[in-house]
């Protein structure tokens, strides 16, 4: 299987270098428009398929990285190696400033954001004309190698991104991406706070298409609003659904089904949207894995859990060795009139399990989102171990070592198991391996070696999986 | 200047807030937004320019047959790419309806044609003159079908049998379905008043700005951000986000030129959106965890 | 049925595919002459594109049923559509040289495609036959060798016909202007300018408006305050037909001079009952008396489409006129190069002699100094009636 894939890439690779520098200057052009698109396609997937947000504005970022190229190339006279990087960083920054209002909201507000964001760059561009060159655009945009080779460099980007994204997916900061997405209420209660995560996959969505476009403007040596047109935002979002969002190939598929396929269908050029958009919803309808999800699924059947017998001793004795113990004192909470909590003391010792018993509407559950920081108490304090936890919000509380679980439990259904029980113990760390021997051990407690690896809804499975990442247990009756 | 800036605006915004009244709708009753809003104005123009200039039907016979396709369409939109996705339980309805918009899009290209063409109107011809300002009879129309839309869809959510199963079933869509309400039906239903409203619109502006396969892609975005401006769950407050930011268009493009209006208005959506991110007039919707 | 293509398949598909293009491209012997039309085919200005293919066609026929060129070559179109976007051109411009292996490239309406498409053709050595696009920049482009030519108008030449024609049949002192908010408005701005200048006029002032525009009335409001007298306008259908409009609402009966992108589209559709009243500008017209060439083209246009049925009917002159006398230039400059290499054929291009074609004689038409083929004397101002085209008396 691997020596496939390696050979594989490795006539892909052949191929690339022969069309970039022996064949007509078009056919390179179009793998390196190829290339690009998979870019961008690169940053979409972390955004959406990791993180699980819509965005119709990577054609925004996609100008502002070809005019930072442009501008600092012909107005500025620095050479493309200098402007490159320059432009990426202004990409950067710009996209750090918009996420601000932009990740205060999320689903279709977001997407207002980003289109918003979208037009926004393609009137200033018309309008600035002194920097921009208004409507007639930039010519003249120096290549660093001439046609082949700057498509060649942008084919060697795009590698660069697809495994990069392999590997970043599998990181903590994807996992964690991926974990806010699925269940966000449960990202936080473990101590993933899900503004930073998604910000940081706004902003690397961002570069990804910044970088795209430096590489856009050397390649075709013209640039103009009208070279970013709103649909352009929208094929991206198809060809990373199409390819299948959140796989690591899924762009590249996605991109060359938009970009190659109305080269071979010349004659119905007209009609490409309307094939793209049927596309789409075919593809949303009966394979929303895409088509590397559809691939994924023939070709690779699911890991098989290692049979080796998982080391007991290893996860008892994490769950056993808690930390300190958990002291409330005076926690009180009024909704109104309504005072739904009055004064409670809690003392829970470490390594022992203490409950909560109470009538419907006594406020057990209200007690326990205070205590967790899923709501501010009105005063009172809360301790675990000797650190004060009072009012902070829930990701900070795990942190800290304390976590809940769910009356509707919540695992995080796109990951396996074994990254579950990992995201757990990283405790919102964003580096770091996560100790994958202990998490396969807690991993191991559960589950005999034939189970599937996705999480299937096992209550018994989800309690271990969320319990076994902080020090200390909150049991729910 | 001013007076005509305060006409184009109105006419304008009354427009945007029609569009975004089904927004709104669609929203409230089940949580998602016909993205292909846009297309549904589209629908409307394309199908009244078929019948009267193609086939020479009068409007009054034209108006009717093109609204019942746009509410058709509406009912088709939310068949196809809302339901599937909202019993998975998945966000893919906001692509799916991009998708479909686009589809249909091209559809009409390859049937209407890709340029634009001409929707005659009586009202659109001799303006009148009022204090050395010129109106064409129509942009005083359109702000006034415009209101008096949005007063009938309020009248029809608070003093009927079928607005009072709306509202219950967007306050408690569960409780509604125990006491024999078709949620599922009323959903179908809010999607097909969008498209219509949408449709109107669109007829109403047709011959203003001519008509033309992709007509309603800006239409759309604006009218969503209208929609979102004034709050998803608020149809007054859409309807005066709508007046608003038609306004803020018609000062714009008077006195900075048309080149800056896309940068001021949308400028502004993400400021307010950056303020108040459920919108101007929009409750907080509380999350139970 | 396989779901999706086997990876092998996957591979041997575009390569095989590139091979097939590579190939073509090299077989040899009375294989055709692919000349390339890249012009707006859809949109506002598709009916520019339409005329510029019929004038095209019309003259390919002529060539091919008189024995083609290079001993016995047939010529083949292959058109695509810009879509009036410059990056969308100078994509199309790229694939018909590299892929079709066209010997020389026919522009369209839009000028800043043209000016986009300017740079490539110069570095790709194929020559660039501009057939309507009139900024001054595309031909005058400072490039040596100069691979772009031209059998239309020039907008410094355009602009002084326009500003004449203000004064002349309106009486104007204090012009406005009314301009596109692009690389073709910029051109004329600078030429009307220098035009006013010369006349010895002054310009009331100058007003930008975007090509998706529906409201003019800002614009026109202050042109009218600032004093003006007549409004020249530069623009295409759609956004001309909005200022029309505009001037209806505001009931403004000012007299319009025009540049010819108005008749690149459905005008008089879109703007109403006042679109009989602008006068603009074209390099030719079929009525009237025709030359022997202007009879036969006639003949064959109403031959060959069935919607042409007189005169009148030839909408938009421009293009097919244009479209005309440039394929039939083309055709004696592969006779004087010998060959369809790019190189040769500039130098063909530059040693026609003469012919006698449908817009007037041509003796020496492209020159190093000069690419163009028409100059002022070759203009006409027409109106439109109804949806004709017709020529104003005088």
């Amino acid at each position: 299987m691997r020596i496939i894939v390696i050979v594989l890439a490795a006539v892909l690779a052949g191929g690339a270098v022969a069309v970039c520098l022996f064949a007509p200057g078009y056919y390179a052009y179009l793998l390196g428009t190829l290339a690009i698109t998979t870019l961008v396609g690169v940053g979409l997937n972390v955004l959406l398929g990791l993180a699980g947000e819509v965005s119709l504005g990577q054609g925004g970022f996609l100008a502002l990285g070809a005019y930072g190229v442009g501008i600092l190339t012909t107005k500025a006279g620095l050479g493309f190696w200098e402007a490159l990087p320059l432009a990426v960083l202004l990409v950067a920054a710009i996209s750090a400033v918009l996420s601000v209002p932009a990740l205060r909201v999320t689903g279709p507000y977001l997407a207002m954001v980003t289109i918003a964001f979208g037009f926004i760059v393609e009137s200033v561009s018309v309008e600035w004309r002194n920097l921009t060159g208004g409507a007639s655009g930039l010519t003249g945009i120096p290549a660093p190698f001439g046609t082949g080779g700057t498509a060649l460099l942008a084919c060697g980007f795009c590698v660069l991104a697809l495994t990069s994204f392999h590997y970043f997916a599998r990181s903590p900061l994807g996992l964690a991406m991926q974990a806010t997405a699925s269940a966000p209420a449960a990202a936080r209660s473990i101590g993933i706070g899900s503004l930073p995560v998604r910000t940081a996959a706004f902003v690397l969505a961002a570069v990804a298409a910044g970088l795209a476009g430096g590489l856009q403007a050397a390649l075709t040596g013209f640039i103009a609003p009208s070279s970013f047109p709103f649909s352009q935002s929208i094929l991206f979002l198809l060809a990373v659904v199409l390819g299948g969002a959140g796989r690591a190939l899924g762009p590249l598929v996605g991109s060359a089904v938009v970009v190659l396929l109305p080269e071979l269908l010349a004659g119905l050029a007209e009609y490409r949207l309307l094939v793209f958009g049927a596309g789409l919803l075919i593809v949303l309808w009966i394979a929303p894995g895409g088509i590397a999800g559809a691939i994924a699924r023939v070709v690779m059947r699911g890991e098989s859990v290692s049979a080796s017998p998982s080391n007991v001793d290893l996860a008892m004795s994490h769950i056993a060795n808690a930390g300190g113990s958990l002291l409330a004192e005076g926690v009180r909470v009024a909704f109104g009139g309504v005072v739904a909590v009055a004064g409670v003391d809690l003392n829970a010792q470490s390594g022992r399990v203490t409950s909560v018993i109470g009538p419907n509407g006594a406020g057990k559950t209200t007690l326990l989102n205070l205590i967790s920081g899923f709501q501010h108490p009105d005063s009172g304090t809360v301790r675990v171990g000797s650190r004060e936890i009072t009012g902070q919000p829930a990701h900070d509380v795990a942190r800290a070592g304390l976590a809940r679980t769910f009356q509707t439990a919540q695992p995080f259904g796109n990951l396996s198991v074994l990254d579950n029980v990992r995201l757990g113990l990283l405790r919102g760390a964003w580096r770091g391996e996560g100790p994958t021997a202990l998490a396969r051990a807690l991993r191991g407690l559960s589950f005999s070696p034939d189970e599937h690896t996705f999480v299937t809804s096992w209550v018994h499975c989800k309690r271990l999986v969320k319990t076994s990442g902080p020090c200390y247990l909150l049991p729910q009756l | 200047m001013l007076v005509t800036a305060l006409v184009s605006g109105l006419s304008l915004g009354s427009i945007y807030g029609l569009i975004a009244l089904g927004f709104t709708l669609t929203f409230a009753v089940s949580g998602t937004v016909n993205f292909a809003q846009g297309s549904s104005v589209m629908l409307g123009a394309v199908i009244c320019h078929a019948l009267t200039m193609g086939a020479h039907w009068p409007m009054i016979a034209a108006v009717p047959v093109a609204l019942s396709a746009c509410a058709i369409w509406g009912m088709v939109v939310e068949r196809i790419a809302v339901r599937p996705f909202v019993t998975r339980g998945t966000n893919s309805w906001l692509m799916a309806t991009v998708a479909l918009g686009i589809v249909l899009d091209n559809v009409v290209m390859a049937l209407f044609g890709k340029e634009p063409r001409a929707l005659p109107s009586a009202l659109a011809d001799d303006p009148w003159i009022i204090g050395g300002v010129g109106i064409f009879p129509l942009q005083v129309l359109i702000p006034a079908v415009g209101l008096g839309l949005a007063l009938l869809v309020h009248l029809g959510m608070h003093r009927t049998g079928l607005g009072l199963k709306l509202r219950a079933a967007v306050e408690n869509p569960d409780a509604a379905r125990l006491m024999s309400i078709d949620v599922t039906l009323l959903i179908a239903l809010t999607y097909a008043v969008a498209a219509l409203l949408a449709g109107i619109g669109g007829i109403l502006i047709a011959p203003l700005y001519n008509v033309a396969y992709d007509m309603g892609t800006l239409f759309g975005i604006k009218a969503f951000a209208v929609a979102i401006l004034g709050g998803l769950t608020n149809p007054w407050g859409v309807v005066i986000a709508g007046l608003a930011y038609g306004l803020v268009e018609a000062c714009a493009t008077t006195w900075l030129g048309s080149g800056s209006t896309q940068i001021v208005t949308f400028t502004a959506v993400i400021a307010a959106l950056a303020v108040a991110p459920s919108g101007l007039f929009g409750g907080r919707t509380k999350v139970r965890v | 049925m396989p779901k999706n293509l086997t990876r092998r398949q996957a591979l041997v598909l575009p390569v095989g595919i590139a091979l097939g293009s590579f190939a073509s491209r090299y077989a040899m012997a009375a294989d055709p002459v692919k000349v390339g039309l890249v012009a707006a085919l859809s949109g506002q200005s598709a009916k520019s594109g339409e005329g510029i293919t019929r004038g095209l066609t019309i003259a390919i026929g002529e060539i091919n049923a008189g024995g083609g060129v290079l001993g016995g070559r047939m010529l083949e179109l292959v058109r695509r559509d810009d879509e009036s976007n410059p990056a969308k051109g100078q994509t199309a411009a790229r694939e018909l040289i590299d892929k079709e292996g066209v010997a020389i490239l026919f522009g369209g309406i839009d000028s800043p495609v043209s000016q986009a498409i300017v740079p490539l053709v110069n570095a790709a050595h194929v020559p660039f036959m501009g057939v309507w696009a009139a900024a001054t920049n595309i031909t005058r482009n400072g490039a040596n060798p100069n691979y772009v030519f031209r059998v239309s108008a020039v907008d410094v030449l355009v602009d002084r016909a326009l500003i004449k024609h203000a004064m002349a049949s309106f009486g104007a002192k204090t012009p406005g202007l009314m301009l596109v908010n692009n690389g073709w408005g910029e051109s004329n701005l600078g030429g009307l300018t220098a035009a006013a200048e010369a006349a010895g006029i002054k310009l009331a002032g100058s007003e930008k408006f975007e090509d998706k525009d529906v409201d003019m009335t800002p614009q026109l409001k202050r042109l009218r305050e600032a004093g003006a007298d007549a409004v020249i306008l530069v623009g295409n259908a759609a956004p001309g037909a909005q200022v029309v409009k505009s001037l209806q609402r505001s009931a403004w009966p000012v007299p319009v001079v025009s540049h010819w992108g108005i008749s690149g589209g459905r005008f008089p559709e879109l703007a109403g009952s006042w679109a009989g009243k602008v006068h603009f500008i074209q390099t030719y017209s079929f009525f009237g008396p025709q030359n022997d060439v202007g009879k036969r083209v006639l003949a064959a246009l109403m031959a060959k489409y069935p919607d042409i049925k007189g005169p009148g009917d030839v909408t938009p002159p421009v293009g097919v006129a244009n479209a005309y006398d440039a394929m039939q230039l083309t055709a004696l400059a592969l006779a004087k190069a010998g060959s369809s290499d790019g190189d040769k054929l500039r130098e063909g291009f530059l040693n026609i002699d003469s012919y006698q074609g449908l817009i007037k004689n041509y003796t020496k038409p492209f020159t190093d100094a000069n690419h163009d083929a028409l100059n002022e004397n070759d203009y006409v101002m027409v109106r439109y009636n109804g949806d004709q085209i017709e020529p104003i008396a005088g």
